[in-house]
């Protein structure tokens, strides 16, 4: 029982990933003759074991979503102490926070029964959170979405992401409209104001898939898709950052030194890499601007060349895949879009920032979930994944209690 | 290290992330799949798994045979299209007729869509009434369009659902009152004893009890002699025998223990 046990694929899968990790941080502690690469090669492995194998017998969360996320947020501290070992104790430090804040939202879905008290609270905080940045805001890269408090900053816009998925998800189960409508509406008018183009579409989609799941009508999922449709010609027409980004993606060799320098360069490299790559260590990742946040997947793609970058989004499709299954299999509405919002959330930003770093799309400044250089957006995303892990070992004891029940008389 | 040592080494060491890389992927995926086969495998083994109980056609209006049983989740919409998740396929009810969401405190509870109407054990319910919504408890009448449903509430919800705390009664089965004898097809349905409004107390003609979920209804000459198979005691809906031996420990639904728990816990 205890072999069998052992050959499970999800032992073999943590193996695998700890394996990963070992042998590449200890390329890199070669390489930098730092004692920190060494004592990081024996942490990662080891927290990514304890991580995958404690939290899911304290909270019977959901041990591939786990892997799978540990993984990618241990690649990006990889990627990110080849390039900037600053950067990557940062985000360690933001890792450890945000698998507290896992937990934390855990034990949040698996214990508020009333979420009424909670919505409107979270509301309020959420609209004065991204007025903030529209009145004190710092604006970065044509957005002004970033509040400076101190030597602290952070992006608001990424901490409402978790209370938007909590209220629409709450509205929606209780067919609640013209509030869900409000907030929406209310949230990218704010967004629109702060110029931050990227989140606000991230928004809509979420809303609008939250609407499309929870009421299923076509005929109105259609308007909303055309009403997005009109918002976006009216931003390409009133932002002159964005009629700046659609032409980049359109032509991006036309001003290859100056505008499409940032394209032209993260393209180079997805090209450079080959199939597999030039290397961990080698190649001239810090050539593409902002290569730790926005185009990590470009540099992931260079070093691991394009097998691996595959690989990487079919962790993430893995990952949504995940998310859908736990929201279908979910017994109460509310709880069931609340793992629909975050897996749609997280779905879309992946396939905005991957797509806009391989030209499918226009580039917008959303950060890649779980590897980009960035506290907030770690936090959060790992917030996400911590919702879908409470509503997940919620289903796991319900069909618990239903086998308890069956087995009895 | 020098750093053409180091690029050698590096170089080399490209082709195994590749490979681990895949290697993660296809255990992932792998998992995926087993874990979605483990699923399938248990809910064969409950078909009960995340439902409240079940709507039993008392009055099917020629559109829906007298009996049936539908499947009620916690929460839900019902309606005659298949996205609903009761589906009672009547002329009458339209698309999406009415949302139902359970209360161990209070009941099952109807809310009509806007346009639509139904009654719940006499109480009329539409957006032009006063009442625009009301709960229903186990045995209450659901009268929709030309349909009349009674709800049975399954056992076992007030350890499941109530979160630790005790359902008040009258919600769900009553554990003091005398337990319903088990159903079988061909046998008229035994429904505890609740005030039914006088429009549906008539007994519905040709009334054949409830047959299991996706089960073909048995005639009542192929049913096995209780007397042989089972001690004196009939047989519980779910369990499958086969001819002649001791009945097989398999698919016990919830609804079963309705009748044979010991309530005495």
């Amino acid at each position: 029982m205890s072999k069998k046990h052992n050959r499970t694929p999800g032992r073999r899968l943590v193996a695998v990933v700890m394996l990963f990790y070992f042998l590449a941080f200890l390329l890199l502690a070669v390489r930098k003759s730092s004692r920190e690469g060494y004592i990081l090669s024996i942490a990662v492995p080891l927290m990514i074991f304890l991580g995958t194998n404690l939290l899911p017998h304290m909270f019977k969360a959901d041990r591939l979503l786990l892997s799978l996320s540990n993984f990618l947020c241990a690649l990006g501290v990889l990627i990110l102490y080849d390039t900037n070992p600053a950067y990557a104790y940062q985000q360690a430090v933001s890792y450890g926070i945000g698998l507290l804040s896992m937990v934390i939202c855990i034990l949040l879905v698996r214990s508020v029964f009333s979420w009424r008290l909670l919505v409107w609270p979270l509301i309020l905080i959420s609209l004065l959170l991204l007025a903030l940045p529209v009145l004190w805001g710092k604006e970065t890269n044509g957005a002004k979405n970033w509040i400076a408090l101190g030597p602290v900053s952070f992006q608001p816009s990424e901490v409402v992401k978790l209370s938007l998925v909590i209220s629409l998800a709450w509205f929606m189960s209780r067919r609640k409209m013209i509030p869900w409508l409000l907030f929406s509406v209310l949230c990218l008018i704010l967004l629109m104001l702060q110029k931050d183009l990227g989140t606000a579409l991230l928004y809509y989609m979420t809303a609008l898939m939250l609407y499309w799941a929870s009421a299923g009508s076509m005929i109105f999922t259609g308007i909303g898709i055309l009403g997005g449709c009109a918002a976006a010609v009216y931003g390409y027409n009133q932002f002159s950052h964005v009629r700046r980004r659609v032409a980049i993606w359109l032509n991006p060799w036309a001003d290859f030194e100056n505008a499409g320098y940032q394209l032209v360069q993260g393209l180079m490299a997805i090209a450079s890499g080959g199939l597999f790559g030039v290397g961990l260590g080698l190649g001239m990742p810090t050539a593409i601007p902002v290569y730790e946040s926005d185009f990590i997947f470009a540099v992931i793609c260079e070093q691991f060349g394009l097998i691996f970058g595959i690989c990487v989004l079919l962790m993430y499709i893995a990952l949504i895949w995940r998310g859908v299954s736990v929201a279908m299999s979910a017994r109460r509405s509310f709880h069931s879009l609340l793992a629909m919002g975050s897996t749609v959330l997280l779905g879309f930003q992946t396939f905005v920032i991957i797509g806009g770093v391989l030209k499918l799309i226009p580039l917008t400044g959303v950060t890649m979930p779980f590897v980009s250089y960035g506290g907030t957006s770690l936090i959060s995303s790992l917030c996400l994944i911590g919702f879908i892990q409470g509503v997940g070992s919620m289903n796991e004891s319900d069909l618990e209690e239903d086998t308890h029940l069956a087995m009895l008389g | 290290m020098s750093s053409e040592l180091y690029e050698v080494i590096s170089l080399a060491a490209r082709y195994l992330f590749s490979l681990l890389g895949v290697l993660i992927v296809l255990r992932a995926f792998l998992w995926l799949r087993s874990d979605h086969l483990e699923k399938r495998r248990r809910l064969r083994h409950l078909p009960d798994t995340g439902m409240i109980g079940e709507l039993v056609v008392l009055d099917g209006a020629g559109y829906v045979q007298d009996g049936t049983c539908f499947p009620v989740p916690w929460e839900g919409i019902l309606g005659f299209v298949r996205s609903c998740d009761v589906v009672v396929p009547c002329i009458g009810i339209r698309k999406r007729h009415l949302s139902f969401s359970f209360e161990p405190e209070t009941g099952l509870f109807i809310h009509p869509f806007s346009g639509c109407e139904a009654s719940v054990d006499g109480t009329v319910l539409n957006c032009r009434t006063s009442e625009k919504a009301a709960p229903m408890v186990h045995g209450s009448c659901l009268k929709v369009g030309p349909a009349v449903l009674r709800l049975r509430i399954f056992a076992g919800l007030d350890r499941n659902a109530g979160f630790g705390q005790e359902a008040p009664s009258g919600v769900l089965p009553s554990p003091g009152a005398t337990p319903s004898a088990p159903v079988y097809p061909g046998q008229p349905a035994p429904l505890p004893e609740t005030v039914i409004p006088p429009e549906y107390s008539a007994p519905a003609p040709g009334y054949p009890g409830f047959p299991p979920y996706g089960q073909q209804v048995l005639p009542q000459n192929m049913m096995p002699p209780a007397s042989e198979q089972y001690g004196g005691r009939p047989p519980a809906p779910g369990h499958i025998s086969v001819s002649g031996s001791s009945p097989a420990p398999v698919r016990r639904r919830r609804s079963d223990r309705w009748e044979e728990d010991d309530w005495s816990e």
